[in-house]
């Protein structure tokens, strides 16, 4: 009996300790989750008349009808508008990522680890994109591709004249902005992809090679379904880039566009930065809203179909 | 015969990727050097069409002449200064907190254990999207938009990729240390500080610098949270306007803002590789 008063005050000193320790962090965390969540859902249905809030659905009414409706355009093109080039744009980021980055470092990768000459020095290049600010990596992007820049004058001796400011029309501006993610993206996936390629066991290549395996059947056979579950988790980063990404195309473009290089996030995020209009800030919650409920079940709907094709691998 | 040729064909393949291997890294790495090498021309060689060449005359002072210029009342070298202190204090807040919590949740029981680390988890997969309005008003309602305290609060955020790295650290080492400690008379805290932290060291090292790096690169959250104390990334950006076609000037900015963390990379590289590449990314 003593034993046991003895051990729940030891128990209760263990659960202070624990809660003095954890008390910032989760309060912190209830904080940023709770009241960001909560509130921006409350935001969608809110409308500032005034002194008043009223609540409504007119926030999700307006951003669909300005899809549809709206005759901005400043694209340069014909059949958009300045919304729905902003949707153009957002799945693009889809599209690259899961059709061009991820298999272009998958590739990478593979090659990385097979007794490539200089793979050590490949590897730690291949890295930078990561650890370079964005601003600067848009930069390095932006200036060689501006007149007097090394990639400008080497198109123009072999006769391609590039535009003087990129991001001014599109599709150019956003084949730029996609190229851009494309090159800085790619040393992200090969840091990723090469853990998990690293990870297989080398007896697995070994019986392999010993059976004939070239290099095709290597990385068809047992490449693709050993690291596939690092593939659906880069589809599915992939898939939420298009509600996510904004950083790119508004540090490239750096103010110079009106309207055709934008994304969901980066009209957000720019009118966010920009805007001290309550009822803008709205409907800001009201699109972000509007667009993940929308398209978090098509990528989890993807994510559940890509899992069962190689079920049970962990590597 | 038929496997020699099949041997050769792989070789020519390999070849091809490897030229693909050089171009890439050329094309990451020929705009740093391109940059450093117009630092040290003079705004005048530079716009006279001296583009490719070495300087003729190297001037070296664009780095100093950046680092005075000033953008909306705020030097270069203030903007460095901010960097540098928002960096040290947002990585010791989250890497601090984080092992701590991640400490407390690897080795302790306690109710709503599984919460935390349920939630950890959920909050890395489950991207939220167009919460940054209301994010501004939570800033509002704090009183703590506009600040550095702000961002800070921001920055000690702790349940994501570093509490999860760090859990699975803790959870591999052994709690006989700290029996060891007890029976020499160790209380809680002088256990967690003075035995397991220490412990910890390598997987802390690896992530304060990813972590140092996150913050140092950081544009959205000192942008919308800290507009008059401008960091270095946010300084940067609006360098390109401000020193509309100084380009050796900007360049010197670049450096600037590049240097340091690419010194501070090459002396973590290799913890930094073996800890992601290791720890890594599943699904």
């Amino acid at each position: 009996m003593k034993r046991l008063a003895r051990l729940t005050k030891r128990k209760k000193r263990d659960y202070l300790f624990v809660a003095l320790l954890l008390a910032y962090p989760v309060l912190q965390f209830v904080i940023t989750w709770g009241f960001v969540n909560v509130g921006s859902i409350l935001m969608a249905f809110q409308k500032s008349t005034g002194w008043e809030t009223q609540w409504t659905f007119d926030n999700f009414v307006t951003v669909v009808k300005n899809i549809f409706e709206t005759t901005i355009n400043t694209t340069g093109t014909k059949w958009l508008n300045n919304q729905t080039v902003i949707i153009l744009n957002s799945l693009g980021y889809a599209v690259i990522t899961i059709f061009i980055s991820l298999p272009l470092s998958l590739v990478f990768s593979y090659f990385l680890q097979k007794n490539m000459p200089l793979a050590n020095v490949f590897r730690v290049i291949f890295f930078l994109p990561n650890i370079i600010p964005i601003v600067a990596l848009a930069m390095a992007y932006n200036t060689p591709l501006k007149e007097n820049g090394y990639i400008f004058e080497f198109l123009k001796v072999i006769g391609i004249n590039l535009p003087s400011n990129l991001y001014a029309q599109w599709p150019t501006s956003q084949v730029a902005v996609y190229l851009y993610c494309i090159w800085a993206g790619l040393g992200y996936n090969v840091v990723l992809m090469s853990g998990a390629i690293g990870r297989i066991p080398k007896e697995i290549f070994e019986s392999a090679q010993l059976d004939g395996a070239g290099y095709f059947t290597e990385f068809t056979k047992i490449i693709i379904p050993l690291i596939w579950p690092t593939i659906v988790t880069l589809v599915v980063l992939g898939m939420t880039n298009v509600l996510t990404l904004y950083l790119q195309p508004y540090l490239l473009s750096n103010g110079t566009t009106s309207g055709n290089i934008y994304s969901i996030a980066m009209e957000i995020f720019e009118t966010t930065a920009s805007s001290q209009d309550a009822n803008a800030l709205n409907q800001m919650a009201a699109k972000g809203l509007l667009f993940s409920v929308i398209w978090a079940p098509i990528v989890m709907l993807v994510r559940n179909r890509m899992s069962k094709k190689y079920d049970g691998v962990d590597f | 015969m038929l496997r020699r040729k099949k041997h050769a064909a792989y070789k020519v393949i390999k070849w091809i990727v490897f030229a693909i291997f050089v171009l890439y890294a050329i094309s990451l790495l020929a705009p740093f050097l391109w940059m450093l090498l117009n630092t040290f021309k003079s705004q005048g060689e530079y716009t006279a069409g001296n583009f490719f060449g070495f300087p003729k005359e190297w001037k070296f002072d664009n780095v100093i002449e950046v680092l005075k210029f000033e953008i909306q009342g705020q030097t270069v070298l203030s903007m460095l200064l901010m960097s540098i202190v928002t960096t040290a204090l947002g990585t010791f807040i989250n890497v601090g907190l984080s092992a701590i919590s991640a400490y407390c949740v690897a080795k302790y029981n306690f109710p709503g254990k599984k919460i935390i680390l349920g939630a950890a988890i959920f909050t890395m997969v489950v991207p939220i999207v167009g919460t940054l309005p209301a994010q501004v008003k939570m800033m509002d309602f704090l009183r703590i938009n506009n600040s550095l305290i702000g961002v800070l609060f921001l920055y000690s955020g702790c349940f994501g990729f570093n509490f999860i790295m760090l859990h699975s650290s803790f959870e591999t080492i052994s709690w006989s240390y700290a029996e060891a400690a007890q029976i020499d008379g160790a209380n809680r805290f002088q256990i967690l500080f003075r035995v397991m932290l220490p412990l910890a060291k390598g997987p802390i090292i690896a992530v304060s610098i990813l972590q140092a790096i996150i913050i140092w690169n950081d544009y959205s959250t000192p942008f919308l949270f800290m507009g008059n104390l401008k960091t270095l990334a946010v300084g940067l950006q609006e360098l390109q306007s401000a020193a509309n076609g100084n380009y050796p000037l900007q360049f010197a900015g670049v450096m600037v803002a590049v240097i340091p963390i690419a010194i501070l990379f090459a002396c973590f590289q290799k913890t930094i590789i073996k800890n992601t590449v290791a720890g890594g990314l599943k699904g």
